[in-house]
């Protein structure tokens, strides 16, 4: 009967004003706490409403969800190449600042439909890192439909490049002293609005990273930031949010504790993967690994949901389950940071958009 | 009260960084005092069995009837001196120290390549040095910026001393080196460029400071580099200039004579050739001696004369010793020991590593000497420092021991 | 014929004339460091036909000796360079194994290298084939005085040079398997030669060893323990290898070691075999894990397992390119005075199996003694006088070259 009835939301065609009741299992809304013996409503692509005393209207469509599942909001990986891979690097020159990124996407690619079955529903789709100003980022929503109606935002920030992939023999810069000078002479003459994102890894490029952010008042975010561990102070001091990542299992045991330290010191953290490098369904690992190393779980969570849609500027959209945002959640068949649950179905902009088929 | 100090000894690497401001005996700061059979303090004479007083990582007292207040650390080494001053390394940075795709980058700032954690630092403090000039290379005319850091104590940034010390400029052959004419074949890259010769060099180092002059009126323009040639231009920023052979030498000695600006020569193997032209000019040089014999039947007709370093100092020109090797050798101290044998007074050879290059990186109210007020970089050897069979057992940054026995376990 | 006097003048300064017997030379000075035994405070060498006749502080000086009168100044035995690839025009083969090459035929005598050795105060090198060829060449112990390599050999093919060091791009396990291709190739002839013998022998011919090919004599003798060789070991396991293959194939064997080997020092102490340690003596090393580091200091590891070792140098830095350096370096470092002046004298000839021919100033050695201004370990040091085989063969004030460089 549950399967019919989930067949028959696929297959009716969104009508306006339909409302869908979530009831039971656990709600992590992120923002407000845990919720348990609850009701999600969502209406027009949002939720309506939330809480333990809400009154499910008559004709709503009622999921009522098995026990033990839990509800989360839709997962944001605020840097991805997600489908645009060996397509994001313009590398003919190395300023490109209005090359956007997601003009590489590709709709179609199998890996979307991966990447939404894993629970991600919102990707930022990035330029390269062998640019020093490598272009525009770009917010996708996995709603499984066509392209132009997936863009949330087409220019979401800016990404600059601190790494040595930016350098290059045969080009300016070839060296850090020219990277670096050539940047404080860019933003001189143009300043760059809005969110940049500043990819370093290393330890000393990060250093760099914040001189330039604080000396230009950047609204930044640190992306990847490995040797985050050994620059916890100057981060904290610049109060610059760090999306980290991507997480593989061989990295080293600085790396994997920085998350955590980070956290400590009440900086705020995302997870992020880079894919293809990591796919996206190994955002909760990189969660999971992280608190394995120190991270708390409230954080973990967040890390996933909010501080990456607070990176990208739609904490206001996304992030968290509240009434006014958009609806897009996820079911697990248990706690999500634990591997062994399985995403059961996945809800974009109200509509069902993964469910995990039953054997 | 000795548990007091080991207690407060023990704890000081885990209290926060933040200053305790209470008194007493059990704050981070308390004295710690090094007591010497010689002193050298290299601004006055040596002292025989002195003391150094070390509070918040100052020098607050140096003299032989200096009080030793309660709770203080107390130290004992043979020799103490003030640590040592590399006048140009190139610690951290990468082979190419230049920003390659323009032969002209006075707003290159070398620090920007340098990387603070890098293995020479250590090697750096393990041989005395605590004090380092980190610059652009020569493969650029105008290189850019060169910076004094510290060679221990925590993050770069926080090592800084200061961050514009001297403008780099390069003559002689190192400029031109990867350049080409695209003469027989289109150019593939931009090395197909001026210089590719030393009248190129001088040539492009020449246009540099011409075009700022011609810059320095037009109102309207804003030129981060150009701006750093005019502060050359008015004296207010030193232009170092490596030169080698005694050619490239007179080259510089011709652009000082254009322009007026204040130089510093470095490298300047040949220098012996122009000493006084150098004394005249009151020209300083920080000079880099090989010692090597093998000169004598070098192939480009080039030639070292060992007692170099000597004579410049018996002719006035105040020189600064760069170390002989790579930051894996010997170090500043052997570089010392061997100008020595060569001639030089062993207190002008401890000087020329220590206050004169801090002189010349305009740091030397920090550090060169030991002098009331100054930092606490000291080195500590147990024997004099001019003989190969003497040791570095400790060095200090900042009052801080950075390298040899912890404090904890004294 | 003025042009062949002078020429003949200009030889003769330089090369030791061939000694008209009983040429008597007597060395005074006021500090003698025989390193053999204890120091002698106004001493007296006396010189017979090249070799040290007698050493001592009451000795009667032979009435019609010639006397050098070094004043206050010391004298000890002449440097050892027991291993190096200098002063010769390239030092490795592109082939891997060439056992019949020899350093003889690539001397270079004019190169600059010996003039400053002598200047250093070397009186023997042992002048080898480099570290990257596997089977590189036979060497040859010199001095560094003689217009041809002739006039400078002491002992022309002194031993095989092997090197375990794998080429760019090939493994471990492949050049061992090379090596023992070669060696086991050898044993493989060797015994077919001798097979042949007892045919011979038995057919009541004669027993005469039958002739072992030209190309094939150095390693011949090799397996016959007649020519040792100088096995080139840059990590601790090739030196356990190289013990391996002495043993199995029964050659006898020095050690020319790499920085990682301190960790078969043990292993080395047993078999006493001598080695050469490497230029840089004394580095850090870091922990990966807990970025720690650890100083190692090759002279005190080696001393404490009881290996003995000498010193060599090389022209990567300053320093190291002087054996008294690295002596100093080695006593800076915790070695003993003593034990860091034989690495680079004594023990230094003990690596060559030359330690009853030079290395210390005792009677019956070769008469190879420095002229120096002070204390050998201290910078500030001259070698005023270079004597080999009992002829004055350098001499500080006439030294033009030195007088150039220090401005004069």
């Amino acid at each position: 009967m549950k399967y019919l009835a989930f067949a028959v939301l696929l297959l009716a065609p969104q009508a306006q004003g339909d409302v869908i009741a979530i009831k039971g299992g656990k709600f992590l809304t992120v923002a407000n706490g845990d919720l348990e013996d609850a009701v999600i409503l969502i209406q027009n692509g949002k939720i309506s409403k939330i809480g333990k005393d809400v009154t499910i209207p008559a004709g709503a469509k009622v999921i009522e969800l098995p026990k033990g599942s839990v509800v989360t909001p839709g997962f944001i990986d605020a840097h991805s190449y997600l489908a645009s891979a060996f397509e994001v690097e313009e590398s003919t020159e190395s300023v490109t600042p209005d090359v956007k990124a997601i003009e590489a996407f590709s709709s179609d690619h199998p890996d979307v439909r991966a990447a939404l079955s894993s629970g991600v529903t919102m990707v930022a789709i990035a330029p390269g890192s062998g640019n020093l100003v490598g272009g525009r980022m770009g917010v996708l929503r996995l709603n499984g439909r066509r392209y132009d109606q997936m863009i949330v935002k087409d220019a979401a920030a800016t990404k600059l490049s601190f790494s040595n992939e930016a350098l290059r023999s045969d080009r300016e810069p070839t060296s850090r002293q020219g990277a670096m000078t050539l940047l404080r002479r860019l933003l001189k003459t143009k300043p760059i609005d809005g969110i940049v994102f500043l990819h370093a890894a290393a330890a000393d490029d990060i250093q760099r990273a914040i001189e330039i952010a604080t000396s230009f008042k950047l609204r930044a975010v640190l992306v990847h930031a490995d040797g985050a561990g050994e620059a916890i102070d100057a981060i904290k001091a610049a109060r610059l949010p760090v999306a980290f990542g991507p997480i593989f299992a061989s990295d080293k045991r600085e790396k994997l504790e920085a998350p955590g330290k980070l956290a400590k010191a009440g900086i705020s953290i995302a997870f992020v993967s880079d894919a293809p490098a990591t796919s996206e369904s190994q955002l909760r690992l990189a969660a999971a690994i992280a608190m394995k190393h120190g991270l708390d779980r409230d954080t973990a969570l967040r890390a996933l949901t909010m501080a990456p849609a607070e990176m990208l500027g739609l904490s206001d959209r996304v992030g968290s389950l509240e009434a006014g945002k958009d609806a897009d959640l996820v079911i697990y068949s248990g706690d999500p940071l634990s591997l062994t649950s399985d995403v059961e179905t996945v809800i974009v902009e109200g509509r069902i958009s993964f469910q995990k088929p039953k054997k | 009260m000795r548990l007091l100090v080991i207690a407060c000894a023990v704890l000081a690497p885990i209290l926060p960084a933040e200053k305790v401001s209470s008194p007493g005996p059990w704050t981070l700061d308390a004295a710690l005092v090094i007591k010497a059979k010689r002193v050298i303090t290299v601004s006055g004479a040596d002292i025989t069995d002195g003391i150094v007083l070390i509070v918040d990582g100052k020098i607050k007292a140096v003299g032989k009837d200096i009080a030793i207040p309660d709770g203080a650390t107390i130290i004992e080494a043979a020799v103490v001196m003030p640590g040592l001053v590399n006048a140009s390394s190139s610690y951290g940075l990468p082979n190419r120290a230049n920003e390659e795709a323009r032969e002209v980058t006075p707003d290159a700032r070398a620090i920007d390549d340098c990387d603070g954690g890098s293995g020479e630092f250590k090697r750096a403090v393990q041989t005395g040095v605590t004090t380092a000039y980190v610059g652009p290379g020569d493969r650029n005319v105008i290189g850019g910026l060169g910076a004094a850091v510290k060679t221990a104590g925590g993050k770069l940034p926080s090592r800084i001393i200061s961050s514009d010390v001297a403008l780099k400029a390069a003559f002689g052959p190192s400029p031109s080196r990867g350049n080409y004419s695209p003469r027989s074949f289109a150019p593939t890259n931009f090395y197909a460029r001026r210089p590719t010769t030393r009248m190129g060099v001088t040539w492009e180092c020449r246009k540099a400071f011409i075009e700022a002059k011609k810059y320095r009126d037009d109102k309207e323009a804003n030129d981060d580099g150009k701006e750093i040639l005019l502060r050359v231009l008015d004296k207010k920023l030193v232009l170092r200039v490596s030169a080698s052979r005694a050619t490239d030498i007179e080259a510089v000695l011709k652009i000082v004579e254009e322009f007026g600006f204040d130089i510093m020569l470095e490298e300047a193997d040949e220098a012996y050739r122009h000493i006084e032209a150098l004394a005249r000019r009151k020209i300083p040089v920080l000079y880099r001696a090989s010692f090597q014999t093998r000169t004598i039947y070098s192939r480009d007709g080039s030639e070292e004369r060992f007692t170099t370093f000597a004579d410049l100092v018996k002719a006035g020109v105040k020189t600064a010793l760069l170390p002989t090797g790579d930051a894996e050798s010997e170090g500043l101290l052997a570089t010392a020991t061997f100008t020595v044998k060569y001639g030089a007074a062993p207190a002008e050879a401890l000087r020329a590593i220590t206050l004169t290059p801090a002189e010349l990186l305009g740091i030397a109210n920090r550090v060169g000497s030991i002098e009331a007020g100054k930092d606490a970089d000291l080195v500590l050897l147990n024997g004099d420092p001019l003989h190969i069979t003497t040791r570095v057992e400790r060095v200090l940054v900042d009052g801080k021991v950075v390298f040899g026995k912890p404090l904890a376990e004294y | 014929m003025r042009f062949i006097i002078l020429v003949l003048l200009a030889v003769s300064s330089v090369v030791p004339p061939s000694g008209a017997k009983d040429d008597v030379v007597v060395i005074k000075a006021g500090r003698i460091i025989t390193v053999s035994g204890e120091e002698i405070q106004n001493g007296v060498i006396v010189i017979r036909d090249g070799k040290i006749d007698a050493v001592g502080a009451n000795i009667e000086v032979p009435w019609d000796a010639k006397v050098i009168d070094a004043g206050k100044r010391v004298v000890m035995p002449g440097f050892i360079e027991s291993h190096s690839f200098r002063g010769v025009d390239s030092a490795n083969e592109n082939v891997p194994s060439v056992p019949f090459v020899s350093t003889f035929d690539s001397i270079a005598p004019a190169l600059p290298y010996f003039e400053d050795s002598l200047r250093q105060g070397i009186t023997s090198i042992f002048v080898v084939p480099g570290n990257w060829t596997m089977i590189g060449g036979q060497g040859c112990v010199v001095r560094p005085v003689g217009i041809t390599a002739e006039k400078m050999t002491i002992i022309k093919n002194h031993a095989l040079k092997l090197s375990l060091q794998p080429p760019q791009g090939v493994s471990r396990m492949a050049h061992i398997a090379a090596i023992r291709k070669e060696l086991d190739e050898m044993v493989e002839y060797l015994r077919t030669l001798d097979e042949q013998k007892q045919v011979k022998v038995a057919a009541g011919g004669s027993s005469k060893t039958p002739e072992i090919e030209l190309k094939r004599e150095t390693m011949a003798r090799l397996l016959q323990g007649k020519t040792p060789a100088f096995v080139y070991c840059p990590t601790a396991s090739d030196v356990l290898k190289a013990i391996e293959l002495s043993k199995q194939y029964k050659f006898r064997m020095k050690l020319v070691l790499g920085r990682d080997t301190w960790k078969a020092a043990a292993d080395i102490a047993k078999e006493k075999i001598e080695v050469i340690l490497p230029p840089d003596m004394v580095f850090w090393e870091t922990d990966e894990e807990k970025h720690e580091e650890t100083l190692r200091v090759l002279p005190s590891i080696f001393a404490k397992a009881g290996v003995t070792f000498a010193f060599q140098t090389d022209n990567g830095t300053l320093g190291s390119s002087y054996l008294w350096y690295q002596a100093a370096t080695a006593v800076k470092y915790g070695l003993p005075r003593a034990d860091a002046l034989k690495a680079v004298t004594l023990n230094a000839a003990r690596a060559l199996d030359l330690q009853d021919r030079f290395g210390s100033i005792e009677k019956g050695r070769d008469a190879n003694l420095l002229i120096l201004t002070g204390d050998p370990l201290d910078a500030q040091t001259w070698v005023d006088q270079v004597v080999i085989e009992g002829k004055v063969v350098y001499e500080r004030d006439k030294d033009e070259k030195l007088k150039r460089v220090l401005g004069k």
